[in-house]
């Protein structure tokens, strides 16, 4: 009989201490942040079951009691995914390759042609004492203690992170790969991202979450993350978030990014791995003709638990936003989304559009969709829709009768339902993310 | 053979009350009603919402999001809005200590 219990309060009272390490991290005005973040960490209560955006998990099982945690090793599989990375650096399919092992290492690859033109890729505790100027402004301006709890954690408890800053007119068309690696069970990291884009630049960046426990007797590892990003006038960005973390790993994240007048903004959430997995992505619409543009594909079986926000924040007239997320889940797999458009009361003439659809392919899965809009004036053009419905047992059926085995036939199903997705994403990524894609799709 | 797995002591919850425990991928609530103890999964079939986050009136947990209603005895919907029952645990006592069934 094994009486080894957990429960929901295990990590509840946890008070980042005083003389924790991270807290001396980086020059003066850094580790005043950092304390602040601790204050606000220390005096803020856990967020009530029940309330928006926490009704759907539990927010105890974020709670990492940094003394229990063990810095561990990178996971065996991490080699073999570097060296696929850095295949595809040789053969000129990305513009460089970082890796960030638990925050304890940042390893750079390729970057030497970016930085001849001014474009700075570089660990965060570097830029923080090297590029004050760059980094000072906007560290902390989006993701911090006022988002919530979680994020006052990370806030003060971050190792390292990546900064890149994209000067004025520059351009970073191949994307720039960042491969984060978790440690193995027991361990917890905070993985930061710092993204300045300058006036009328580009960028394209991959970024990419793996590792974690491998078996949940021996512990889970936990992961803490935030993203900050900032387009600047005129500029053009396109992210593609990456969730491979394995089946036992708990994971929280949150991204923010503010765009200003004429900036545009892709945004792509791939969300497979992990056990537990909450992200909050949010485009910040402030100045006028900025567009964001989200895509989601979640990809849930066995106990994986999802729950997703996405927020669309016009703060500025004539912007426009849209969001696609779909979400494919089997087993037991569970998966919440909450998206919210909302519209200031000075910007008119916007346009925001929502859409989540969900297929379940079996019973047992259970899915949630809560489309939220606060728009405070009548100027605008607005829609959402939201679908959740089982596999069209015809379709498989149709696929079967003509000698396909019936899970290549449910995949063939899911692929056409995920496709419509794909199709939206530009020529350059559409590849390499339908890669991405089909690896996961071998697992359902 | 069934296995069980210590989840609380008597102690842990006074009559009337409950409590939550994780029970590897499941979450559930250990009720005390009428000197008896049953588990529940800790979420309402209608919404998914926490039900250990509403109250229990005698054999009865109400959800407090749109008043739903299960017997913790058998888990079936005593009152709308749920349709669904919830599913539960065979619960045993043995001197202080609380099992739950796994399987």
């Amino acid at each position: 009989m094994d009486n080894d219990m957990n429960t929901d309060n295990a990590n509840s009272e946890y008070k980042i201490p005083d003389m924790a390490p991270e807290l001396m991290r980086g020059p003066q005005w850094l580790q005043e942040k950092r304390t602040l973040a601790r204050d606000a960490f220390n005096s803020s209560p856990l967020p009530r079951r029940g309330l928006h955006l926490w009704r759907y998990t539990d927010p105890n099982r974020f709670m990492v009691d940094r003394a229990s945690v063990v810095d561990s090793a990178y996971t065996e599989d991490y080699d073999a995914v570097e060296k696929v990375e850095l295949r595809h650096l040789e053969q000129g399919r990305l513009s460089g390759l970082v890796t960030d092992l638990g925050g304890r290492e940042i390893n750079r690859y390729g970057v030497e042609k970016l930085a001849e033109q001014g474009i700075l890729v570089t660990s965060l505790s570097e830029a923080v004492g090297k590029y004050k100027v760059l980094v000072e402004p906007y560290l902390y301006r989006l993701v911090n203690s006022a988002t919530g709890k979680f994020e006052a954690l990370n806030g003060a408890l971050w190792n390292d992170g990546i900064f890149i800053y994209v000067p004025r007119g520059k351009s970073v068309a191949k994307p720039l790969h960042l491969l984060r690696e978790a440690g193995r069970e027991n361990s917890a990291q905070f993985p930061r991202l710092l993204i300045v884009v300058d006036q009328g630049s580009e960028l394209t960046v991959i970024d990419e979450y793996g590792g974690g426990s491998h078996k949940m007797e021996k512990g889970l590892s936990y992961a803490n993350s935030a993203v900050e990003i900032f387009g600047m006038a005129g500029s053009r960005i396109r992210y593609v978030n990456l969730q491979r973390q394995t089946s036992a790993m708990n994971s929280y994240l949150t991204h923010r990014a503010m765009l200003e007048r004429d900036a545009n903004m892709l945004t792509i959430i791939l969300a497979f791995g992990g056990l537990l997995n909450k992200q909050n992505f949010g485009a910040i619409l402030s100045g006028q003709n900025a567009e964001s543009n989200m895509f989601g594909l979640t990809f849930g079986s066995g106990h994986q638990h999802f729950d997703c926000h996405t927020l669309q924040h016009h703060a500025a007239g004539q912007t426009l936003s849209n969001i696609d997320h779909k979400v494919v889940l089997r087993d037991k797999a569970r998966s919440a989304y909450t998206g919210l458009i909302k519209i200031e009361k000075n910007a008119r003439t916007c346009e925001a559009y929502q859409e989540n659809r969900n297929l379940l392919l079996n019973k047992g899965t259970r899915a949630e969709t809560i489309p939220e809009l606060e728009i405070l004036n009548e100027d605008v053009r607005c829609s959402h829709g939201a679908t959740i419905g089982p596999i069209d047992p015809m379709e498989v059926f149709y696929l079967s009768s003509r000698g396909i085995p019936y899970d290549d036939a449910v995949r063939m199903v899911v692929g056409g339902f995920v496709e419509k997705t794909l199709k939206q994403v530009p020529d350059d990524l559409r590849e390499r993310l339908r890669q991405f894609v089909n690896t996961r799709l071998e697992k359902i | 053979m069934a296995e069980y797995r210590k989840v609380a002591t008597v102690s842990d919850i006074p009559d009337g009350g409950m409590k939550t425990y994780r029970l590897d991928h499941d979450q559930i609530v250990i009720c005390h009603s009428g000197g008896r103890f049953y588990a529940i999964v800790d979420e309402c079939s209608h919404d998914a919402a926490p039900i250990s986050t509403g109250h229990l009136r005698d054999h009865e947990i109400v959800c407090p999001r749109h008043g739903a209603r299960f017997d913790i005895t058998s888990g079936t919907v005593t009152a709308p809005p749920a349709v669904a029952p919830i599913d539960t645990f065979e619960v045993k006592v043995e001197g202080e200590d609380i099992f739950v069934r796994l399987d």
